[in-house]
C-alpha cells in the first residue's frame, strides 16, 4: 500500500469514526512525522490530506504556533515561549500564567517610541467604545450612532496598520 | 580593548558601596527581542548566527560599545566564560552553554549586553552601592539608542515579549547586593528575608538564580515584571533595601551592644584563618571574608593599606584563582593555591588592630 501523500510505502494506518463514518489514512513514516502524527493523537483528516500539520486546524485538538512550531502542550510543559507569534496564539493559557505570576495581564510603563501612536490610537478607541456603551445605556441613539461610526473608522485604520486590528506589530 | 584588559581592570562595582559596605552593588538587567525571530531556542544555528553578527554591528554603532569588547562565547574557553560570570558579566546559564553567544562589555566595564541567552538581548547596567535611580538613567538611555536602530518584539497589550512570561512586560530585573552578615549573626536574617516574598521580591545569592548565600551576601530583587511600570518596580526595591540596610545596622548595634567579645572572637577567628590557613575551600573563603569585612565595616581592623573585600570575593573564586596561577587546578590544588594567596594578601594586616 502507498502512502496517500508520496508515492512511499504507507506503514501508518489510522483509522477513525466520526458519526459513524469511517475515515482511514495511510502514510509512510515520513509524512507521518512531518504530519506530527504520533500514535494515540486525535487529528483532523481533512487537515491531514489538505497538508496542514495535525493539530493546525482552528477547532479543538492540540494548538501549535504557525510561526515557531511550539505547541500548547508544550508550552504548558516547559513554560517558556517559542517566538513573539506565540504571544497571540496562545493568549487563553498565556493570561492564566500571567495571571498566576503577575496579577495582571496588561503592560504599564515603557513603550518603543514607534509603539506610541499604535498604542494611543488603542487607548482612544477604548474611551470611544466607553462612550458608546454609556450612549447606548441612556438610549441617547443619534450619539450612539455617531460614536459607532467613529469606531468603525478608527477600528479601520488599525486594522490596515496592523493586518488584523490588534496592536501587534 | 581585549579579554586581558577587563580581567586586568577591576570590577566596575568595587569600592563603591556606602560606608558600611551593606548595599554593594546594583543591577538593572532588561529583556529584549528582536521582532522577526524566534526566541533563541527555537530559532535555527543560522538564525542565532545571524542576529549575532547583526548585533554586534549594532552595538559598534554605540559610543559605549564601540570600543569595548564583543566576544562571541564560542571563541572562548570554558574557564573565560567562567570569568565573566564570576564578574556578573554574564549569567551562569549563559557561560555554559553557548549556543551562538555573545557577549558586549562597553568601554567602561559598567554596561554589558548577553546576546542569544534566553532572550535575543539581556542588556545589563551595574553600578556600586544603592544607585537604581541612576542605574535606571543609564539604563534607560542604551535602551532608546538601541530600540532606534532595531524593531523590538513588543504588543501593547502584553509589553515587551520574552521567551518566559516571568520577564514579560517590562522584561525588567533589578537587583541590589546587599551584605547581612550583622543579621545572620544575630539570627534573624530569615524572619526578616522571609516577607520579602509576599512583596513580590526575590532573594537570591551571589549568582543569581538557585545559589546559596556564601559570604552573606544576598540579592534583592523583583519578581514582577507585568502591570506596573519600571518606576514602581524600582520605588519597591528602594523602599525594601532601604529597610533592610536600617535592621542590617540595627543588628550590627545590637551586637556590638550585646555581645562585644563574641563579635570580636567571630571577626578574629575569621582573619586567624584566612591568614593562616594552609587549606581554603571556596565556600569557607567567601564566609571568612564576610566576617572580615564586617569587622572593616565595623572599623574594628586597621590596615597599612586596606584591601577591596569585594575584589578578594571575586578572586578567590575557582576561575579567577586559576587565572591568577596560571593553569588549571584540581579542586585540593585551588584549596590549596587560594589559602596561598590568602596568606599573602593579608600579610600587611596591621599587628596592633582595634580588635
Amino acid at each position: 500500500m502507498k502512502c496517500d501523500r508520496c508515492d512511499k510505502p504507507a506503514t501508518v494506518h489510522l483509522t477513525r469514526v466520526v458519526k459513524g463514518q469511517v475515515q482511514k489514512l495511510h502514510l509512510c513514516a515520513d509524512c507521518a512525522q512531518e504530519m506530527g502524527l504520533q500514535s494515540g493523537k486525535s487529528f483532523s483528516l481533512s487537515d491531514v490530506l489538505m497538508g496542514q500539520p495535525a493539530g493546525h486546524s482552528a477547532g479543538p485538538g492540540p494548538k501549535v504556533c504557525r510561526s515557531c512550531g511550539l505547541t500548547l502542550q508544550r508550552f504548558r510543559k516547559e513554560g517558556r515561549l517559542g517566538c513573539p507569534e506565540c504571544y497571540s496564539v496562545f493568549g487563553k493559557d498565556l493570561d492564566r500564567v500571567l495571571t498566576s505570576m503577575h496579577s495582571a495581564t496588561e503592560h504599564q510603563g515603557r513603550r518603543p517610541a514607534r509603539m506610541c501612536q499604535v498604542c494611543e490610537e488603542r487607548d482612544q478607541l477604548e474611551a470611544l467604545v466607553a462612550r458608546l456603551t454609556a450612549a447606548i445605556d441612556e438610549e441617547d441613539y443619534e450619539r450612539a450612532a455617531q460614536l459607532r461610526d467613529e469606531v468603525r473608522c478608527l477600528e479601520g485604520k488599525q486594522s490596515l496598520e496592523s493586518g488584523e486590528g490588534s496592536c501587534d506589530l | 580593548m581585549t579579554f586581558e584588559d577587563l580581567m586586568q581592570g577591576p570590577c566596575a562595582w568595587y569600592g563603591q558601596e556606602d560606608s558600611e559596605g551593606i548595599a554593594i552593588s546594583s543591577r538593572i538587567r532588561l529583556a529584549r527581542n528582536i521582532d522577526g525571530y524566534p526566541f533563541p531556542a527555537r530559532a535555527s544555528k543560522e538564525q542565532r548566527l545571524e542576529l549575532r553578527e547583526q548585533i554586534g554591528e549594532l552595538l559598534q554603532e554605540d559610543e559605549r560599545f564601540a570600543e569595548g569588547l564583543y566576544l562571541r562565547l564560542d571563541e572562548l574557553s570554558a574557564s573565560e566564560r567562567m570569568l565573566l560570570v564570576e564578574r556578573s558579566l554574564s549569567s551562569p546559564e549563559h557561560g555554559e552553554e553557548s549556543h551562538e553567544g555573545a557577549l558586549a562589555v562597553s568601554t567602561d566595564t559598567h554596561d554589558a549586553v548577553m546576546v542569544n541567552e534566553e532572550d535575543h538581548l539581556r542588556l545589563q547596567v551595574l553600578r556600586g552601592g544603592l544607585s537604581l535611580k541612576e542605574v535606571w538613567e543609564e539604563m534607560a538611555r542604551l535602551d532608546d539608542a538601541l530600540e532606534q536602530r532595531v524593531n523590538y518584539a513588543f504588543s501593547a497589550k502584553y509589553g515587551y515579549l520574552t521567551c518566559c512570561p516571568s520577564n514579560t512586560g517590562t522584561g525588567l530585573r533589578a537587583g541590589v547586593m546587599l551584605h547581612l552578615p550583622g543579621l545572620a549573626l544575630m539570627e534573624e536574617i530569615r524572619s526578616v528575608l522571609r516577607g520579602l516574598g509576599k512583596l513580590g521580591l526575590a532573594v537570591r545569592g551571589l549568582d543569581g538564580e538557585g545559589s546559596d548565600a556564601d559570604g552573606f551576601l544576598y540579592q534583592i530583587s523583583n519578581q514582577m515584571t507585568l502591570g506596573r511600570d519600571e518606576e514602581s518596580l524600582l520605588a519597591d526595591i528602594q523602599d525594601v533595601v532601604e529597610e533592610l540596610v536600617e535592621h542590617e545596622r540595627n543588628a550590627r548595634l545590637r551586637l556590638e551592644e550585646q555581645r562585644p567579645a563574641w563579635l570580636r572572637d567571630r571577626v578574629g577567628r575569621a582573619v586567624g584563618i584566612l591568614k593562616n590557613a594552609w587549606v581554603l575551600p571556596s565556600k569557607e573563603a567567601l564566609d571568612l571574608l564576610a566576617m572580615l569585612r564586617l569587622g572593616m565595616g565595623m572599623g574594628l581592623l586597621e590596615w597599612e593599606h586596606a584591601p577591596s573585600v569585594e575584589q578578594m570575593m571575586v578572586e578567590v573564586r575557582p576561575a579567577h584563582l586559576q587565572r591568577l596561577a596560571g593553569r588549571s587546578l584540581e579542586v585540593e590544588e585551588r584549596d590549596r593555591f587560594r589559602a596561598q594567596w590568602m596568606r599573602s594578601k593579608l600579610a600587611d594586616l596591621k599587628k596592633g588592630s582595634t580588635l
